[in-house]
């Protein structure tokens, strides 16, 4: 897969650290950990409230990143997933059901320009990512965000499923136009594939009054 | 139906499925490359959110213990709770040709039209991947030596970027049958390490022996 994330210049690529890496060079490592880093244990922090924890992820996260196989998945895209798939099933194991707090869900209404991924989320309509926020870094499932929002969970589902295509798209488009500004950027594809499109996962459209989730439950 | 499972594609990206859901949607995974397609695009929409959240400057200490990790390898504190508890639908049948001989097993699976089953080679091990056409894996090895003491072989299923932990044997017995508790989905691969005894979050060192799924 073609790296929308990651960062391409300074002291090399993320490809290129993470093949040291996984060949002992701690100092790549380093540079990997002062780019994702502070990203991951904020995350884990956020989802776990556990300082402790959260450092244990995040050391799991780059051990595993350091200890892995080669694979065509990008260095950032593994740490993330790897910190998040760990706090879920911690949270999960902890509590089986828990009403939704939206006490940080909105703590960061600014998006300040500067990465792809934060450029991107700006780009994704507010609803939406606002599901998606509690959905990801809140560690919600969908039937418990479906329950707080007194909406059945396919459209929640489906506001999850647009936003994802938002975001996805938002990633698509910054890259391209990140490709078209700067020529020295490593040579890649003039155009980049889109596996997804609206028209192949859109199921059916939902009426625009079903769209606006409401609030229900807020306190 | 099936554009509802493809629906399930965002919400496991997203890890926001039940439990159930989330079985059932990788069953569904392990046969769909429409889905396969799916998540792989959505992974990366799922790592951009972690932005959502406000980073955090990790303490001091754990730069040390990261960049520790680089070189060596430790214990690890949290295993995770095992997702998988899967019935094999061919384990009897796979045990049974299992004693015929790995060879012949291996080449009787391959040829029989009938069957559902799927036979990969091994690298590095002698043996094969039986894999059922949900993704459903059993693994038959012999000529392991048992794991030195203290440790134990761990199963991994690699995909995504990540690998799954998938069981633990001892590799004391000739031939060990070794139904694997999660799914391996089409493009994964499995790998066998040595491992702490108990089992570790992520494999430690490189694969004794792989296969992989197509």
């Amino acid at each position: 897969m073609t790296a929308l994330l990651g960062r391409r210049h300074e002291c090399g690529s993320d490809e290129e650290l993470l093949t040291r890496a996984q060949h002992g060079d701690a100092a790549a490592l380093e540079v990997l950990y002062d780019r994702y880093g502070s990203v991951v244990y904020g995350l884990a922090v956020r989802m776990l409230g556990d300082l402790e924890v959260a450092a244990s992820l995040v050391e799991d996260a780059f051990r595993a990143v350091a200890h892995g196989w080669p694979d065509d998945v990008s260095a950032e895209v593994r740490i993330v997933t790897h910190v998040h798939r760990a706090a879920i099933e911690l949270r999960r194991e902890k509590a089986r059901a828990r009403p939704v707090s939206e006490r940080e869900t909105d703590a960061r209404t600014e998006y300040p320009e500067g990465t792809r991924a934060l450029r991107a989320l700006s780009r994704v309509p507010g609803d939406q990512r606002k599901l998606l926020v509690l959905a990801y870094c809140d560690g919600y499932t969908i039937d418990e965000l479906a329950e707080h929002f007194a909406e059945p969970r396919e459209a929640v589902g489906r506001e999850l499923r647009d936003g994802m295509l938002s975001l996805r798209e938002a990633l698509v488009n910054d890259a391209a136009q990140g490709r078209s500004r700067s020529a020295d950027v490593e040579s890649r594809p003039a155009r980049q594939r889109l596996p997804l499109t609206h028209g192949r996962l859109r199921i059916r459209r939902v009426p625009s009054g079903d769209r606006q989730l409401r609030g229900g439950g807020r306190t | 139906m099936e554009d509802l499972i493809h629906q399930s594609a965002a919400g496991w990206a997203l890890n926001a499925l039940s439990d159930d859901e989330e079985r059932a949607y990788e069953a569904h995974l392990a046969v769909c490359g429409r889905c396969q397609e799916t998540v792989a695009a959505f992974a990366e929409a799922a790592a951009a959110l972690a932005y959502a959240t406000e980073p955090v400057p990790p303490p001091e200490r754990l730069r040390r213990r990261v960049l520790a990790a680089a070189s060596r390898e430790r214990a690890t504190v949290i295993t995770l709770r095992p997702r998988w508890a899967y019935p094999v639908a061919a384990a009897a049948a796979v045990a049974a040709l299992a004693a015929v001989g790995l060879g012949l097993w291996a080449e009787s699976l391959r040829s029989d039209p009938v069957s559902s089953l799927q036979a990969l080679p091994l690298r590095g091990a002698q043996g094969a991947l039986v894999l059922g056409q949900r993704g459903e894996a059993t693994l038959v090895v012999s000529g392991l030596r048992r794991a030195p003491a203290g440790t134990t072989y761990e199963i991994w299923v690699m995909r995504r970027g990540s690998a799954q932990a998938a069981g633990l044997f001892e590799g004391a017995a000739k031939t060990s049958t070794l139904h694997l508790n999660r799914l391996v989905p089409r493009g994964s691969f499995v790998g066998v390490t040595i491992e702490r005894a108990g089992g570790s979050l992520h494999p430690s060192g490189p694969p004794v022996f792989t296969s992989s799924r197509a």
